[in-house]
């Protein structure tokens, strides 16, 4: 297991788990507040969440290069 | 039970779900932002550890090499130097590529921070709306909580306007008094409050009466404990109860030991990387909730800090 590993590893289970949720609420609510809310917040979400766990995969491996060599 | 109706309850039981789990995941990001956090704080300790062990190696080798009489050998002295030199430079290579990929770690931890506390409270404000609105609409109440006038109509603001429900208010401008701190929702374990569904969960003081209690807490009772002339404290609500002829069931001095006595909020938690429990006061966090507090009055563990 990485340094990291496992602080990614729930946030990405997280993420799935609210995505499946807002996937799951997005399939009955299909009106205008709903599209609404999902320009104006889920979007959100959509953007800074995959770009953090970019993030923390990138450090993890730098972390990794840097054990490897304490 | 008509069919619209049925379909209203639906989405009303999935935006409360969503509403939860937007929370949960607010709360585990900041988790795990914390335990990154100390993994990097290890990382850079370390990293600085061996450089400061591999500059002094190579100032002492580099003294050897240069206090040597004519004569002797330095070969041996000079390969370490040479191995020294180029370990320091690849612990140097790392620390510098471990401090770019900590600046964008941060940059994104940052960002996705602002999403999960500011961005979350409003959405979850927006939820906690339209779930009210769709609750008074169809006179349905997802969790037998108070009919349409006591959720999702607009709430009396203090200035003798309304509030829109859906609009989070930030209380945490007050001072406290000493003991007492305000403690975001998002800090909380709000799973604990799972269990409070239904009026009858508010056996001891009312839903309704809660909600109320919250409104003058907003409006009068923290105003004047924050007068920079004279600070009220318990005795001087209930000099204003008694002055005004209102008894104590109905009065400040209710409300503010409510918030500020011996049954106060008491959150505690372990340390900083995790959620405060809650071991007093659930029922308060959960009509502050609904009410659109960002923040609640609380004493903390000893622990906690």
């Amino acid at each position: 297991m990485s340094a990291l590993g496992g602080v990614r590893d729930e946030v990405r289970s997280e993420w799935g788990r609210l995505r499946a949720c807002w996937q799951s609420v997005r399939a009955q609510w299909t009106d205008e507040v709903a599209d609404r809310f999902e320009r104006d917040r889920w979007r959100r979400w959509e953007e800074a969440t995959p770009a953090f766990l970019s993030a923390l995969d990138d450090l993890d491996d730098v972390i990794a290069a840097a054990l490897r060599d304490l | 039970m008509l069919m619209g109706d049925r379909s209203v309850q639906v989405r009303s039981e999935s935006l409360a779900k969503l509403e939860l789990a937007i929370g949960r995941f607010a709360n585990r990001c900041g988790e795990r932002m914390n335990a990154a956090d100390n993994v990097i704080r290890r990382i850079d300790d370390s990293l600085l550890t061996r450089r400061r062990q591999l500059r002094r190696t190579v100032e002492r080798l580099e003294d050897a090499i240069a206090r040597a009489r004519d004569d002797e050998d330095t070969g041996a002295l000079e390969h370490r130097l040479d191995d020294a030199q180029t370990a320091l430079q690849t612990v140097e290579r790392h620390q510098h590529a471990l401090d770019d990929a900590v600046e964008r770690y941060r940059r994104e931890a940052r960002n996705l921070e602002h999403v999960t506390t500011g961005t979350t409270l409003a959405a979850r404000a927006y939820l906690r709306g339209l779930i009210d609105d769709l609750a008074a609409y169809f006179a349905v109440r997802p969790d037998g909580m108070g009919g349409a006038r006591e959720r999702g109509a607009p709430v009396a603001d203090c200035d003798g306007g309304v509030r829109d429900t859906r609009a989070a208010y930030d209380p945490t401008a007050f001072a406290l008094p000493d003991g007492f701190r305000w403690v975001r929702i998002m800090e909380i374990d709000i799973s604990e409050l799972a269990g409070i569904r239904d009026a009858s969960a508010f056996a001891k003081t009312p839903y309704a009466e809660m909600r109320r209690g919250f409104n003058v807490l907003r409006c009068e009772v923290l105003p004047r404990m924050n007068d920079a002339q004279n600070p009220a404290r318990d005795d001087d609500f209930a000099r204003h109860d008694a002055a005004s002829g209102t008894p104590y069931e109905h009065g400040l001095q209710r409300v503010y030991e409510a918030f500020f006595g011996a049954d106060a909020i008491r959150l505690e938690r372990a340390d900083d990387g995790v959620p405060f429990g809650v071991t007093n006061g659930r029922h308060r966090i959960k009509v502050a909730i609904d009410a659109g507090w960002d923040a609640v009055p609380a004493t903390t563990g000893p622990d906690s800090r």
